[in-house]
């Protein structure tokens, strides 16, 4: 079993509890009613917002009638796993749902593809840069102030946790040449961003490339993460950012078109080395 | 028929006097669902403006709710016939999600709409060849509503007022890509000539966008009726909570004065048309 982090393991103790429970021919209404819990409860584990104690699982378990003494040890660790605490959980109030989801995804992938056609992903960000953002951002669903420096803060964590693992993701990134463009902060500003970019896409896991505006691609797609897993069982996961939301997607079909439009972006784009050649003339070219 | 008038704000005003009848009424919707011998769904799907109502059930309805005075059940009646009047687009709107189809219904009838897109040309402005190269939303039927939706409301007698603010990388990707995209640019700015189209750019000095996605705020004339539309991957929706809305607005209206003025906004455009005329003639094209 590969699975280390609450998040994953949470993800799939959530899948494997809800299989079980339709292998077993059950409805929600009846297990929860067996189990002396209300529905809500019920429906809560298997959506995976609530973790689950290791006795509920057992006990779930065996209404379930899963026997394989395997198996058992196996979700039994899985809700264990899905309770560890974890740096964010202090933060936990004060993000939304879908962005700690993320954080807590992104903690546990061995893989990251970015596709940026606004700014630079989060992870790239230099901090007067990941400042100058969340001055100027409205979150969605907006409607008072917000907390520049804590969303700094996350920021900046988010970047040590996942960069500096002892083995950190691959990256692969596409960035629309207009957010190279973009002087988010000042041209000061962005110019040590480009150059912090031309600088990380020196790191063996990094792979930076840049959309051209001489592309064939005229309305790009909005900006996506694709995030996967060591263990194939765990299919990749798609975080979006809209005006007013942002979503994790894990529906297998629904993550397949991103799957399949990451790349052909990057075919559309710059090789790596041209990509890091523009970065550093447009850097140079900024006061 | 003045656009104002139109069926979709007919439908959004019923809802809400007919929700707010049955709660001074003092009844559940399941209570009102057993009364009428209707599904609780019913119920629920004529409070939330999904279904049309029929003037006969509006009767109905206002009868259980207790309400005699006949000026008003005259207005609920009028705004249920008018509700169900049929629109350029009702035969168009059904395969489409339910929120894009609530929009269509709604700025057919606005006055007034402000448009952002941080990757993308605003639907009504697009090319045929702009919108087939796009991404999204690209299928044949997408297409033909985007066709009528433009025809529809810019060529009405009565045109509502846009403003869109449009970001520089977007023209800048129509201007340096190798397609030609049936003129975008000239047709961008032969629209913002036109007296109620106003478009300005967003340009690269003005760094990051406030916002994290497309949206579109619809302006009605009554108080609090404005409703935002806002695209994701995700799911499309319509967006009414008035505190919402009036912060987006608010903040649409400050980041246009970070942008280009419609001046230099055309500015921008014609050198672009420039410089991508100059590099076709320089390819021998």
């Amino acid at each position: 079993m590969t699975v280390q982090g609450p998040t994953v393991g949470r993800r799939r103790l959530r899948t494997a509890l809800r299989r079980a429970r339709e292998a077993a021919g059950l409805t929600q209404e009846q297990v929860a009613s067996a189990m002396d819990w209300s529905l809500s409860k019920l429906i809560r584990i298997e959506a995976g917002a609530v973790s689950i104690s290791t006795n509920d699982v057992k006990a779930l378990l065996q209404h379930y009638r899963v026997a394989d003494p395997a198996l058992v040890e196996e979700l039994v660790e899985l809700a264990r796993a899905s309770r560890r605490r974890a740096w964010w959980s202090r933060y936990r109030d004060a993000l939304p749902a879908s962005y700690t989801a993320l954080i807590g995804l992104e903690s546990e992938a061995v893989e990251l593809r970015f596709f940026q056609a606004v700014g630079i992903p989060g992870l790239l960000q230099t901090e007067a840069y990941a400042r100058a953002i969340f001055t100027a951002a409205v979150p969605p669903g907006w409607t008072g102030p917000v907390d520049v420096d804590l969303a700094v803060e996350v920021r900046l964590r988010r970047q040590r946790e996942v960069l500096d693992r002892p083995q950190p993701p691959t990256m692969r990134v596409v960035l629309d040449e207009a957010t190279l463009h973009r002087q988010t902060g000042g041209a000061a500003c962005l110019r040590e961003q480009l150059e912090h970019l031309v600088a990380m896409a020196e790191r063996p896991e990094i792979t930076i490339q840049v959309l051209p505006f001489t592309a064939t691609d005229y309305a790009v797609a909005a900006p996506f993460t694709i995030l996967s897993f060591a263990d194939p069982d765990d299919t990749d996961v798609v975080y979006v950012e809209a005006a007013m939301s942002q979503d994790v997607i894990d529906n297998p079909d629904a993550v397949r078109p991103y799957q399949l439009m990451f790349p052909r972006l990057q075919e559309k784009a710059l090789s790596p080395e041209d990509s890091v050649a523009l970065i550093a003339k447009i850097a140079s070219e900024l006061a | 028929m003045s656009p104002v008038d139109g069926p979709a704000l007919g439908r959004r005003r019923l809802r809400a006097a007919l929700r707010a009848a049955r709660l001074a009424a003092g009844l559940t919707q399941e209570q009102v669902a057993a009364a009428m011998d209707w599904s609780l769904s019913k119920v629920i799907r004529i409070e939330s403006g999904a279904v049309s109502v029929s003037t006969t059930d509006v009767r109905a309805l206002v009868r259980l709710y207790g309400i005699t005075d006949p000026r008003q059940v005259d207005e609920l009646v009028a705004l249920a016939r008018r509700s169900r009047r049929r629109q350029w687009f009702s035969s168009l709107r059904r395969n489409l999600p339910a929120p894009y189809a609530a929009y269509i219904g709604l700025e057919a009838e606005t006055s007034f709409i402000r448009y952002f897109h941080p990757t993308g040309l605003p639907n009504l402005f697009q090319t045929e060849a702009y919108a087939a190269a796009s991404t999204f939303r690209g299928d044949a039927h997408h297409l033909a509503v985007r066709r009528a939706r433009q025809r529809e409301l810019l060529n009405r007698p009565d045109p509502p007022e846009v403003v869109a603010l449009l970001a520089e990388g977007v023209l800048r990707r129509i201007a340096d890509g190798p397609d030609d995209l049936g003129g975008q640019l000239e047709h961008l700015r032969a629209l913002g000539d036109r007296p109620n189209i106003t478009i300005q750019v967003l340009p690269f000095t003005a760094g990051i966008f406030q916002f994290r996605g497309p949206f579109a705020i619809l302006q009605f004339p009554q108080p609090d009726a404005d409703v935002m539309f806002v695209e994701s991957a995700v799911a499309d929706d319509v967006i009414d909570q008035p505190e919402v809305v009036g912060a987006f607005r608010e903040e649409f209206d400050r980041a246009r004065e970070l942008a280009l003025s419609p001046a230099e906004t055309r500015l921008l455009i014609t050198r672009l048309i420039e410089s991508a005329s100059e590099r076709g003639e320089a390819r021998g094209g």
